[in-house]
């Protein structure tokens, strides 16, 4: 496991995963695909927020019943409280996002982003 | 359009969905103990009633649903954990003193009723997550009114 490659692997996938989001929020012409991209942007931000948390061989930071080396052997519980706050902001960003596509699919009658650039009604 | 699930499908939802939501319960109420809490157990209940919405159909659950209810929920939600919040505020905003001096939820670390105001949090954040998710999805099934 102290191979440079894995260990630094979880960071690999963050950047595979940044570049798959980013390329299909810039190349995708359907808006739930747009969506999707945005999806996977924030999966990439919450693995690396988690990865950074790591600590080799520790235990995760919950008390109830730990055992007794887990003492002082925890991986950081901060970043697994930031990353619960952005998976609850991602969730009600992605509900808006796609009430607005909702919305744009009814008053335009396209998800082209290329075709609702008109003023209408 | 028929807009509700077969025979098997809604037999096994009627089987699932009690389980489902006392699991959430389960998840919400020791938040404070073993993983989960607030967000994740009002998640896990939000997908039972969204089985609901899903095996039973929009006609059935625009019988059981009422929007004003379900807002009036989520507010109280946010109000009670404000409220516990600032229970201490003799010393200061989020003062736990339910946990220095509280007459209950002080008990042994470990147990049921300890941590304070955490188990309040919980079942507030549960509530409001639980009541804004199943009034999301019910509002965006209400919404097809575009033509065939």
């Amino acid at each position: 496991m102290n191979n440079v490659v894995l260990v630094n692997l979880p960071f690999v996938v963050v950047a595979l995963l940044l570049a798959v989001g980013f390329y299909t929020i810039g190349f995708k012409r359907n808006l739930i695909k747009v969506v999707i991209g945005i999806e996977i942007l924030e999966g990439a931000v919450n693995l690396f927020l988690i990865a950074l948390g790591y600590v080799k061989g520790a235990y995760a930071p919950i008390y109830t019943m730990a055992p007794p080396q887990a003492e002082n052997n925890m991986v950081l519980p901060t970043p697994q409280a930031l990353t619960l706050t952005s998976i609850v902001i991602g969730v009600a960003v992605s509900a808006l996002m796609l009430a607005f596509a909702v919305n744009i699919y009814r008053h335009y009658g396209t998800l082209d982003v290329t075709k609702v650039r008109r003023l209408r009604g | 359009m028929k807009s509700d699930m077969g025979l098997i499908v809604k037999t096994t939802a009627r089987a699932t969905i009690p389980l489902i939501g006392i699991f959430g319960a389960y998840v919400v109420s020791h938040g404070h103990l073993t993983p989960g809490g607030g967000f994740q157990g009002g998640a896990t209940i939000a997908g039972a009633g969204i089985l609901f919405l899903i095996a039973f159909g929009l006609g059935e659950m625009k019988k059981r649903y009422n929007h004003h209810l379900y807002s009036a929920l989520e507010g109280l939600g946010g109000l009670a954990f404000l409220g516990a919040a600032m229970l201490g505020m003799g010393v200061a905003f989020f003062y736990n003193a339910l946990w220095q001096d509280g007459p209950f939820f002080n008990g042994q670390p470990g147990t049921l009723l300890s941590a304070g105001y955490l188990p309040i949090m919980n079942l507030a954040v549960g509530l409001k997550v639980f009541t804004g998710l199943v009034s999301a999805m019910a509002a965006i099934a209400a919404y097809r009114r575009w033509k065939e």
